[in-house]
This record gives structure tokens, sequence and C-alpha cells, in this order.
């Protein structure tokens, strides 16, 4: 029961937009610390993350946050920070003038909203901008600005959209840290779909697609998962459409003649018993079967590289089938 | 606390800075210039200034002559949609509004139409006299000599005259409800303007006297102006792009839009308050020796100007919750306009209606006969206030937990119908400019 009290607890929901299907039966759990979702723009991830914000309701299934049932509104809001993907605030209003509002409406009295608006904002490196108007902040003091609204009530559950899109690299390193210092002693859930932002700050994952929940576990998981199945060759520039043709391409990088190509395959690579390969040649082989399918041909120089979690996340939606759109033809 | 920041974002917006500048400029310049001083008739002047009577025996013979005189000169003045209009009538109308003439006067429609000697009354030059400058005299208007039939009843007469505003097209001055007003003015008598005098006189008239002209003017400016203010406020969290970060908060729905109106209304009445402080304060001035008891006139002015704030202010943000702000304003002009044509200047106030007019420095008499229904009209405003005000919040409750109004789909609808017609209009635009290349 204490355990319940300290984490959300998504029960096969579902969730329409008319006759389009957003959420198909979600099942997850999410504990403290810092929870990342991950997925395609149109995933549901948006979906979910304003469902448990109280604001959309699920057509069927249960949803608990913190022991607390998801129709109890008033009080879901009352212990939940929500940062959404596109936000602002009023822009004739200054930073300080725009969290009191704010933090008024959370029912906080003047005292603590004074004391956690000053905390706050020195935290989030804003201190000297409080009575600048936020029409004159920058994208990423806004997106910090963001980050204080939602904690200014201290909430047990953050969930933050989206958070570091439009940021440049240093805003979203800072971000990011940012994030995990406060999910210390809360549930932060971090819906994205910058597989970098959820290497560098979650544990635990969740991947959606087309809104249903295709994978969770934790992200050394993820990796695992898609061992043995990243490589990276040295190929002729000619030979480029037919790899990303036949393969899933996460990463190239071009010479004069020649272009190194990461990719993802479920075949090995590797020289059967005799085979008669010039020095250097490998052939595709599918793992378990005899022989390989001679339309894959053979890549020189192919070797296995340790997957990082972009090739694992690609290598996951490939796994349950989903299409993934190599590059131009 | 949230009211008074609320108070703040209202103040802060453009659109009440706009419509404070109105309230002030109606002020100014409809009642800031009443500096009539009511004093007792005396005999010996003989003017006493006019009255309106509903005497048929005036009426009938005076809106039958100008009737005449509108059709033998080709056009009839009207205010359609408050604007004024010089109504030329088509030919089958022409002809309609002569049988009509052919009843009320008894000629037949060749004898109206063969009147060639047609003149308007006014002042005309008649010569010049020994010293060579032009002699001006004011004339009569010079119509075909006629007289009304004798079995022609009030009624039917009145019949008549709503068949002519019909036909000019509505607004004209045969309006049987401006029948009196236009027709039926005469020249006070010394007994009526005493008993006027003294009805004004009876404690705490004379205030109130001052107070109906001043609200009088001030309702045609409140029935319009706070659903500027209203639809921007309501507007304000989704332009911000602020309403996630709100719907997020724990206080209620009821306390986030009762809250937002209550700070709405009393910033729009402050600047009613000081314009009728101003009006106290200008009366006594006039009056120095006189005591002035304004408490039942400070109370119907209250009564008279608060209930459009909160009807106006309430519809507003509905209308900016369910449709959009531009739709939510458009509508209320309408109801403004219609209205405002629909209302009479002094001497009937309608027990439904959006605004109560009595355009009169005194007729205390005639304003007393028309209180209850007076008391009715301001109440009813003030329940279709409270009506908004719980739907507006209730749409409010359903937004924030991600329901869409059955509005949402009528104006996705019109968007991409709008968008429809003008990719059908730019196609055609285009075969078009090809066709005119060809050429």
């Amino acid at each position: 029961m204490e355990q319940k009290n300290n984490c959300i607890v998504i029960s096969h929901v579902d969730k329409y937009y008319g006759k389009k299907q957003a959420l198909k039966d979600v099942d997850l759990t999410i504990g403290q610390g810092m929870f990342g979702l991950l997925g395609r723009n149109g995933a549901g991830k948006t979906t979910l993350m304003k469902t448990l914000a109280t604001l959309h309701e699920k057509q069927a299934g249960e949803i608990s946050v913190c022991g607390i049932p998801i129709s109890h509104a008033r009080e879901i809001r009352g212990i939940t920070g929500y940062l959404p993907q596109d936000f602002s605030m009023y822009p004739n209003m200054t930073v300080h003038e725009c969290l009191d509002y704010l933090g008024t409406l959370s029912g906080m009295p003047k005292a603590l909203r004074q004391q956690r608006i000053s905390m706050l904002l020195k935290r989030v490196n804003l201190s000297g901008k409080k009575k600048s108007r936020v029409k004159s902040l920058s994208g990423g003091m806004k997106r910090r600005l963001g980050i204080a609204q939602a904690l200014l009530h201290d909430p047990r559950v953050l969930i933050v959209d989206e958070p570091t899109a439009g940021l440049d690299p240093e805003e979203r390193i800072r971000f990011r840290n940012l994030l995990c210092e406060v999910a210390e002693d809360r549930i932060v859930i971090l819906s994205t779909h910058i597989v970098g932002d959820i290497e560098a700050t979650c544990e635990n994952i969740a991947i959606l697609n087309d809104g249903e929940l295709l994978w969770k576990g934790t992200v050394s998981q993820l990796l695992e998962n898609a061992k043995g199945k990243v490589y990276t060759a040295e190929i002729p520039v000619s030979m480029l459409p037919r790899v990303k043709r036949d393969y899933i391409v996460t990463g190239m990088l071009r010479g004069e003649r020649t272009v190194t190509v990461r990719f993802l395959t479920d075949w090995e690579y590797g020289n059967a018993e005799g085979d008669n390969l010039a020095a250097g040649e490998v052939k595709a082989v599918r793992r378990g079967e005899d022989n390989g399918d001679s339309s894959h041909g053979l890549l020189p120089g192919a070797r296995t590289v340790m997957p990082n979690c972009e090739d694992a996340y690609m290598y996951c939606l490939h796994q349950h089938g989903c299409e993934i759109v190599g590059g131009e033809e | 606390m949230l009211f008074l920041k609320e108070c703040k974002k209202v103040i802060c917006s453009m659109t009440f800075v706009l419509y404070v500048v109105t309230v002030i400029a109606m002020y100014m310049t409809q009642y800031g210039g009443e500096h009539r001083i009511i004093t007792e008739p005396r005999p010996e002047t003989g003017d006493y200034g006019m009255t309106v009577r509903e005497d048929p025996q005036l009426i009938m013979p005076a809106a039958v002559e100008r009737l005449l005189g509108d059709y033998l000169s080709g056009s009839y003045p009207a205010y359609p949609i408050l604007l004024y209009k010089n109504v030329k009538l088509k030919e089958d109308k022409r002809l309609e509004m002569r049988s009509l003439l052919e009843e009320l006067t008894g000629l037949s429609g060749e004898e109206i139409d063969g009147f060639t000697g047609y003149r308007d009354a006014g002042f005309y030059s008649e010569g010049l006299d020994a010293g060579g400058n032009p002699i001006v005299q004011y004339q009569e208007a010079a119509v075909p000599v006629y007289s009304l039939p004798e079995n022609l009843t009030y009624e039917h007469f009145c019949e008549l005259m709503e068949q002519a505003d019909r036909i000019i097209g509505g607004g004209s001055m045969y309006e049987v409800k401006s029948l009196a007003n236009n027709f039926g003015r005469v020249p006070m008598t010394y007994e009526e303007a005493l008993r006027e005098y003294e009805s004004l006189m009876a404690p705490g008239e004379l205030g109130k006297a001052y107070l109906r002209l001043h609200c009088d003017y001030m309702g045609i400016d409140l029935a319009v102006m706070p659903v500027f203010v209203a639809a921007a406020l309501w507007q304000l969290d989704k332009r911000a792009r602020m309403q996630s970060l709100i719907y997020t908060r724990k206080s209620s729905a009821i306390k986030i839009v009762g809250t937002r109106y209550l700070a709405l209304v009393s910033c729009m009445a402050v600047p009613v308050l000081l314009t009728l402080a101003y009006t106290v304060y200008t009366t006594c001035g006039m009056y120095p020796q006189t005591h002035i008891a304004w408490g039942r006139g400070l109370g119907m002015a209250l009564l008279w100007l608060l209930p459009d704030i909160l009807a106006v202010s309430a519809l507003g943000a509905l209308l900016t919750e369910l449709f959009s702000p531009l739709l939510a304003i458009f509508l209320q002009c309408v109801w403004w306009i219609l209205s405002l044509r629909g209302t009479e200047l002094t001497g009937n106030v309608a027990r439904f209606g959006l605004q109560v007019r009595h355009n009169a420095l005194g007729r205390a008499v005639l304003w007393q006969s028309q209180w209850d229904n007076f008391v009715c009209n301001r109440l009813a405003l003030v329940a279709l206030a409270l009506c908004c005000l719980a739907l507006a919040t209730w749409l409010y409750e359903r937004r924030r937990r991600g329901k869409t109004a059955w509005t949402d789909k009528i104006l996705y609808l019109g968007k991409n119908h709008a968008h429809g017609i003008m990719r059908m209009v730019d196609k055609k635009a285009g075969k078009r400019v090809t066709g005119d290349g060809d050429v």
C-alpha cells in the first residue's frame, strides 16, 4: 500500500479522440525518480501526459497517482506539477508576478509563496530576472520559468512534456541536470522524442508508438536488447542507396569516396565455412539459419559496435514492426 | 489575493483603457453639458417648453401631412440601423404607399401624383426688400388639399402607419411607438409646467431627475462596451498560451471564473461610479440653496447601470468561451443596435430588453408610471448575467478536462468550409487567369 502511494499506476487505459484511438490499453507503473517516455511525434506521449495532469479524461482503464484515483482531479492537481510542451505566460507580467499569480491559484498562502518563489528562482538561475517582464525572456529562460512554476507548490509528481525542444545544447544540459536534481524526492515523468535527453537522465523508460506501449524497462535492458544488432561499415558512396534500402541506417559519416555507416539489422555478419571471400569481406547470414539472403550481399569491413540509446530505441521500433523511414532514396 | 491580481489584469488591458475613454467621452459629450436649472414656471413668460401628448386629433393630421409630403418628394428619412438613410421606394412599393395615402386622404392616386406644387415646410426667400436684402419667411408645407376620412379610427390609423413603416423598411418616423414623439409635440401649458415642477420638487425627485438623464446616456455606452473588456480578458489565457498552466492548478472553476468576473465587473463599475459622483457634485453646485436627497436617486442609478455591466460582461464571457471573442463582440453589437433602435427615447420602458431610456430632464410622472417595468427589466438582466456566468463556469470546467463544446465542432467545420471556399475561389481565379492569358 505504501509503495502504491509513491507511484503512478496506469492500468489498461484507453483514450479516443472521436474515432481515433490515441491510447491503446496502456499498462504502466511509474515509481519515484526520473522516468522517460519516448516515442515519435504523434505516438500518444502528450495525450498520456495530459491525462495524468487531469487535462484529458480517459475512456477506459484506471489511473492512480500516489494512491489517488485520477477522477479526484482537485486532489491530483494539488500534488502534480505540469510543464506543457507549448506554453507561455502573460507577456506583460513580471516573472515574480506570474509565479505569484499561479501560486495563488494553487491556494498557497502569501508567506509560503514568497519563500518558494525566491528559492525556485535561485534554483533555476532566474533571480536576476525577478522583475523582468515575461516577454523579455529568452526561450531557455521561459523553460526554466516553466519548471519553476511547475515546482511552485512542491508537487510530489512532476510531468514535463518535451521540455528541451528548441533549446541550445548548453540550455538543454542545464535543464536536464535541473530535472535530475528535482527528481531526488519525487516522481518526474519526462516525455520526449529526443533520445539523448532520456539517455542522460532516466533509468526507467517506456516507449510508446501509435498509442501502444511497445516497451518498458530500464535503459540498460533496452541497450542489452539491441546488443549485437548494431554495425558499422565503411562503404563506397555508390553503395549508400542500397544500404539505406536494406538496413536501418542510424548514422552516416561521409568521407571523400567512402561513407562510414552505422546501421541496425537482425542479420549477423560472419563468414561461414567454405565461403570463398576476398580478404576483409563478410557475408550476411540470418542468425539461426543456414543461409543468408543473397540480396543483402556483402558489406566489406562490417563490424558490430556497442549500441547507444538511439540505436536501441530504433531497434525496438523495428523489432515491433514499426515502419522506419531510412532516408531519401 | 486572487481578486486583486485579476483586477490588475483587467486594468492593465488596452480594452479597459478604451472602455474608460468611451465612458468619459460619453459622459462629457452627452451629459456633461447638462446645466439646465429647473425653475418654477412663471405665468408671464408664456413659454414652458414642449410636451408630448398621445392625442389622435394631434397626431393623425400631422403624420398624414408629413407622409404625403415625403411621398411627393420621393424620399423618406429613416434610421433602419441607427444610421440615417434617405429611403427611395421602388415602383411597386411606391404604388403600395400611394394606395395607403388614398385611404388616408380620400384623394385618388391621380390627384396625388398630379399635384405639382409640392413644397416642404421651411424658410424661403420671398423677393427683396427696399434695401435689396432677401426677405426670408417661414412657409408651411404645400401639399394637395385633403381631409382625413371621418370614420378613420386611431387604431386603424396606427395599422396604416405600421404598414407605411414596413414599406419604408423600418426605423421611419411612422413607427407606431414613435408617433406621439414625432407628431404629438405641443407647447406645455402653465398648469402642466407647474405640475411637472412640483413633482420634481418632491423629496428626492430633483436628484433623480438629473440621475435619470445621466443613466440614459451612460446606459447606451454600458450596453455594449463591457463586452470588449470581457472578451479580451476571457481570451487572455489562450492568447498568452497559459491555459494549461492555469487549468492544472488546484483552484476550482467556480473560484477562477467567479473571481475573474467579479474583478471585471468591479473595475468597470469604478468609472461609472466616478461619473455618478461628478453628476452629484455638479448638480449640488447648481442648487446651492436646496437640500437634495440623493439616496434613492443613487439607488436607482445603480439599479439602472450595474445590470448592464453585469449582463453584457457575463454574456461576453460566455460567448467568448463558447465561440470566439470576435463573435462575442459582433453578437453583442447586433443586440445593442437592435435594442437601441427598438427602445423609445422616453416613456415606454420594456419589461425585457437590453436598454432603458428616459431622455428627458423631468417627466417624473411618466417615469413613475414605468417604475415596475424598469425594475422587471433590470432584474431580468441580472438573471441573464447569472445564467451566463453559470454556463461559462460549466464550460470552463469542461474545457479544463479536455472536453470540447459543440460549438468547437461548428467552428472547426466553419473553418474547414471557409478554407474549402477559398480553395475553390483560388482555383476559379486561376482558371480565369489562364483563360485571359489564352485570349
